[in-house]
């Protein structure tokens, strides 16, 4: 297990579980402080373990949130709206539309690129399910972006009438 | 919100180690001459700016700070580390003032290649790669051979380099050589973010390159620091002061800025 | 899915800040897993590294002996042997390979350093030659008409006088910047042997003890270049 190699797929992990950059850094940074006081070294099966710990610390994040709308944070960072400023809300608009399993096996399997029986021992699903699940998300995604191109004008016109 | 969840990482955990770069009367004598003489000084967190003109001994004061040049006499320590051992090595990013590469390389072969010689697995090695490659804007021409590189496309490699092993102390003998202004200014930026964390000394001939990011400057000359401390806008020009201090040589220096 | 889709869903995540996680990473490497630089990964990936010609060339010299020995060859040993000098010329070079390409100053600087990295390639390459002059005494001993011993002898001493010489030859001023002098050492050892050339006398029983004393003196001679090579770059600097 080495943290240079796991420490953006965790961080993404939390990132699309709480949707704020300071709280999934500190949830990662706390994923890793917990792993290593665990004393489990054992090779090759580390990073299930991690994703365990980030899972358990999102959803205690999730009951201490319960009563604040988690406030979605200002992506404009002040500067002019590029395409990929544009290209990232749209994406992230339409992976909110997905329920939270199907964005994790998403996130597990096409962005951090793990394996099927790491994913499935981390979410605790069978095999079959997991490929049966996957095929209906990558639809699902493809139903959203190609659908949802007028929803995303309009996001991105909304916003910028706010920033001004 | 944001400070609740700060709060979490214990602070004491992620900051708590004193980083102190100490230079202990240090001289490194050749055959018929001086090149540094008797230099004391210590560096903390942040940007240092070592200031001199050519053959005033910079190089060789970096190159003993890195430990591949054995000093006549004097120490260098890092936290009571002696500079010579592996486990300084291991947090040390060097960027010397001249570098080649193995002509069959590309750039992401070279980044590959220091990641190995700095102790990270080949998996580590490729994510820091690309993290870097992007970091330094070279990911477009990352397959490309590095003698296809411009001076400046060259330079920001080397930059990458010294960064891979995430170094505490990071030595860079003149940069900002063949840069264009506009990665100059990203430069400046990339040190100043660095040199939060970080001791970061550079050395240039350039005053404007660290009048404003350096947290510290040392001013050398003929082998001795003539000056060191804080240099804040208060004080005036830090060009008119080297222009003073270097009489002719100052302004041969800056011509080049 | 495609790879394009994959990029875009990954950049759709802010970028975790770098310092944070630079200081973060450093500490949690501090507190425990520190890593180890393990002696097997060095050299396997150090070998990686090395220059495919000095693989080829030692795997020349084997193919070389299986053709000639199926051909029957009477200048079977000379021919080997002439070709041995180049096998060492080749692998000197590739020890001073970080000097000729302007490496050594960051290749010191680093955690594994200088010294590291030429100790890993001497290995790499020394363990590969062992195995090289070993296959080709077993192979040639037969036929070549002078026992296994003459035959390490024959095929060895012209390895090690090239390889001894080059060694030498590059630690001088003019030897660092013409790293190919070693090929011309090369040659002229390989000349050295083609002149030896039926010669048999040479080889006969009485003279034997003194080629095993000449290729003892030169193991000894070529275990002190390495040792001093070593210790030329174990700081740099001049």
């Amino acid at each position: 297990m080495d943290i240079e190699e796991q420490y953006d797929k965790i961080y993404r992990f939390c990132y699309y579980k709480v949707h704020n950059r300071q709280i999934a850094e500190d949830l990662t940074q706390e994923t890793f402080l917990r792993f290593l006081k665990s004393g489990y070294t054992e090779q090759g099966k580390g990073i299930r373990y991690l994703y365990t710990i980030a899972r358990n610390l999102c959803v205690e994040e999730g009951r201490k949130q319960k009563w604040k709308e988690v406030p979605e944070e200002d992506i404009s960072d002040g500067g002019a709206f590029s395409d990929d400023l544009i290209e990232k809300i749209y994406m992230r608009q339409a992976l909110m539309k997905l329920s939270e399993k199907d964005r994790e096996l998403l996130i597990l399997r096409y962005v951090n690129e793990e394996s099927v029986s790491a994913i499935c021992e981390v979410a605790g699903i069978s095999r079959f399910a997991l490929y049966r699940r996957l095929k209906c998300i990558q639809k699902e995604m493809k139903e959203l972006l190609e659908g949802g191109s007028s929803d995303g004008e309009k996001v991105q016109k909304s916003d910028q009438a706010g920033g001004r | 919100m944001a400070g609740d969840a700060k709060q979490r990482v214990p602070k004491h955990i992620v900051g708590g180690i004193s980083m102190e770069l100490k230079v202990d009367r240090l001289t490194k004598q050749y055959k018929n001459k001086i090149a540094v003489d008797r230099i004391s000084f210590q560096l903390e967190k942040g940007v240092t700016g070592l200031l001199g003109a050519n053959g005033a001994g910079k190089t060789t004061l970096m190159r003993m700070i890195c430990g591949i040049l054995a000093p006549t006499s004097g120490d260098i320590t890092y936290d009571e580390i002696p500079v010579s051992e592996e486990r300084y090595r291991d947090i040390l990013g060097y960027l010397p003032q001249d570098f080649g590469y193995y002509p069959e390389f590309s750039g992401r072969d070279f980044l590959m290649y220091f990641a190995a010689l700095k102790g990270l697995s080949k998996r580590a090695a490729k994510t820091r790669t690309e993290e870097l490659l992007k970091l330094v804007g070279l990911s477009e021409v990352a397959a490309k051979k590095v003698r296809t590189y411009s001076g400046g496309m060259k330079q920001r490699l080397g930059i990458a380099q010294a960064l891979i092993n995430r170094p505490e102390v990071l030595i860079l003998d003149e940069p900002t050589a063949g840069l264009d202004p506009k990665e100059r200014v990203r430069f400046r930026k990339l040190m100043e973010e660095i040199g939060k964390n970080n001791i970061v000394l550079l050395s240039t001939h350039i005053v404007s390159d660290i009048e404003h990011i350096a947290d510290k400057v040392l001013l050398m000359k003929s082998g001795q620091v003539i000056w060191q401390g804080k240099w804040s806008e208060s004080d005036g020009s830090l060009e008119d002061f080297y222009l003073k201090e270097f009489g002719e040589g100052g302004e041969e220096m800056t011509k080049d800025a | 899915m495609e790879k394009r889709f994959k990029n875009r869903i990954r950049q759709a995540a802010d970028d975790p800040d770098p310092t944070a996680k630079d200081a973060f990473i450093r500490t949690y490497r501090r507190l425990g897993s520190c890593r180890e630089m393990r002696s097997w990964d060095i050299l396997k990936s150090q070998a990686g590294y090395i220059r495919k010609s000095v693989w080829m060339i030692s795997l020349f010299a084997l193919l070389l002996a299986v053709v000639e020995l199926h051909a029957g060859s009477r200048h079977m040993i000379m021919m080997v042997s002439a070709w041995m000098p180049f096998v060492s010329g080749i692998a000197v070079i590739e020890t001073f390979r970080s000097e000729l390409h302007s490496m050594t100053e960051l290749e010191s600087a680093t955690k594994l350093s200088i010294r590291g990295i030429l100790f890993a390639r001497i290995i790499c390459i020394g363990t590969v030659h062992v195995i090289l002059i070993l296959l080709l005494t077993v192979l040639m001993a037969r036929s070549s008409g002078h026992g296994y011993w003459m035959t390490g002898a024959m095929i060895t001493i012209p390895y090690l006088l090239s390889s001894v010489v080059s060694m030498e030859a590059e630690r001088t001023a003019f030897g660092r910047r013409n790293v190919f002098v070693c090929i011309i050492i090369s040659v002229f050892t390989a000349f050295l042997v083609i002149m030896l050339q039926g010669r048999e006398l040479y080889f006969a029983e009485g003279y034997r003890e003194i080629w095993y004393l000449a290729a003892m003196l030169l193991l000894a001679a070529e275990c002190h270049e390495v040792k001093k090579t070593f210790r030329s770059v174990q700081i740099y600097g001049r």
